[in-house]
């Protein structure tokens, strides 16, 4: 199955024999913005590769999702965590930025997960980088103020998608978990200061480096953690490739 | 339903929320404003609470005038007078910082006028906004 536009990066670094084996059971999906992929305590029966666009992992309250959690574009699985460990979804995935993404059945992750060793380490790198993240944005949201979240944010974002973000500031505000006026007042602010350009839907990022510098620690600290983890787990994956080869395949790793 | 909108005086510019919410009354509106005083200033009150958030009606008059010190939680342990001492001291501190503000502004509008007299080259504008203002 071929997809058009970038590559996921999980599908990238997994070896040619890996890719073979995710290879039959993965479909392709269109991701429409305000698509909800899996709500907070469903059963996760999918894994998204996203190849395009953006999906945020929010939690609720009072039955609304109420702040985003973390992002996730073409760097990152959707659903592996909940997948790998039979467990519930732990919060919402909400298509923020439409886009493309394959998908396999939650079975068949786990399947080549006990199948590979490479695969198996690969997740748990990225689950690494997730759980960071997570963790980045819990100290964020309690020690920085809004301003300097909100650049976050937009950094983020520039990340995945490019220099110009078609979210509206009522979006960006339910994923601060602040009021669509605060977030109109910041990006007011940056825009005559000559970061950002805001128009109606979308905001238009015209000096990052000033976004940086507005920012705080709390992107560099996630971006560097980030690839640290995958450096560390590139010069163990060598090791551990050689290591599975010479062990057996474990009895549990039988399609279910 | 009457619709509210904002002005955000943070010593330099005045901010605008020009599209603004529509809220059922007025005490709605200044609960809705004072939690988005709460959200600008949370994290950094030293420098934000001498900010000041206006609420209007129906874009026309001013129904509300919100000092951020007044909400600030991390004051609460002073007594009432030494609060009232700082409150009046950031009140006052915001109109110097606009006044230093519109002087550095005119100071760039005088430079820019004299220069252009002169058939020198001059800043036309400085982030997006015209030096020399229109009359």
């Amino acid at each position: 199955m071929q997809i058009s536009g970038d590559p996921n990066r999980f599908l990238s670094l997994a070896s040619t024999i890996d890719q073979e084996l995710l290879r039959p059971s993965m479909m392709a999906i269109e991701m429409h913005a305000g698509q909800c992929l899996y709500a907070s305590g469903d059963e996760v029966r999918k894994v998204f590769f996203p190849h395009s666009g953006l999906v945020v992992m929010t939690m609720s309250i009072h039955n609304r999702p109420a702040a985003g959690i973390v992002l996730i574009g073409n760097d990152g699985v959707i659903g592996g965590l909940s997948a790998t460990a039979c467990a519930p979804a732990n919060c919402n995935a909400e298509v923020l930025i439409s886009g493309r993404a394959t998908w396999i059945p939650a079975v068949e992750y786990r399947f080549a997960l006990a199948q590979s060793a490479a695969i198996s380490n690969l997740a748990a790198r990225f689950d690494n980088a997730l759980m960071a993240q997570a963790q980045q944005t819990a100290l964020c949201n309690a020690t920085h103020h809004v301003q300097a979240r909100f650049c976050r944010w937009l950094l983020e974002i520039y990340d995945r998608t490019g220099s110009t973000i078609p979210l509206k500031q009522a979006t960006l505000g339910r994923m601060l978990g602040v009021r669509r006026t605060t977030v109109t007042m910041v990006s007011v602010r940056l825009e005559k200061d000559g970061v950002l350009r805001s128009r109606r839907g979308s905001i238009e990022i015209m000096k990052r480096d000033d976004l940086e510098r507005h920012c705080c620690e709390c992107y560099q600290r996630a971006k560097s953690f980030a690839k640290t983890v995958f450096v560390a787990g590139d010069k163990d994956q060598s090791l551990a490739t050689a290591n599975a080869a010479a062990a057996p395949v474990p009895t549990s790793a039988v399609r279910q | 339903m009457p619709l509210y909108t904002f002005e955000l005086r943070d010593g330099t510019d005045l901010l605008e929320d020009e599209i603004g919410v529509s809220l059922p009354d007025r005490d709605d509106a200044l609960e809705y404003a004072r939690g988005v005083a709460r959200e600008l200033m949370t994290g950094r009150e030293v420098r934000a609470r001498t900010w000041q958030l206006n609420v209007y009606e129906n874009r026309s008059h001013r129904v509300f005038e919100i000092p951020f010190v007044a909400l600030d939680a991390t004051l609460n342990h002073l007594n009432a007078d030494l609060r009232s001492t700082i409150e009046t001291v950031c009140s006052r501190q915001l109109a110097l910082r606009e006044a230093v503000s519109a002087v550095q502004i005119t100071l760039r509008e005088s430079r820019a006028l004299v220069a252009r007299s002169r058939g020198k080259p001059y800043l036309a504008t400085c982030l997006g906004e015209r030096t020399i203002r229109d009359t």
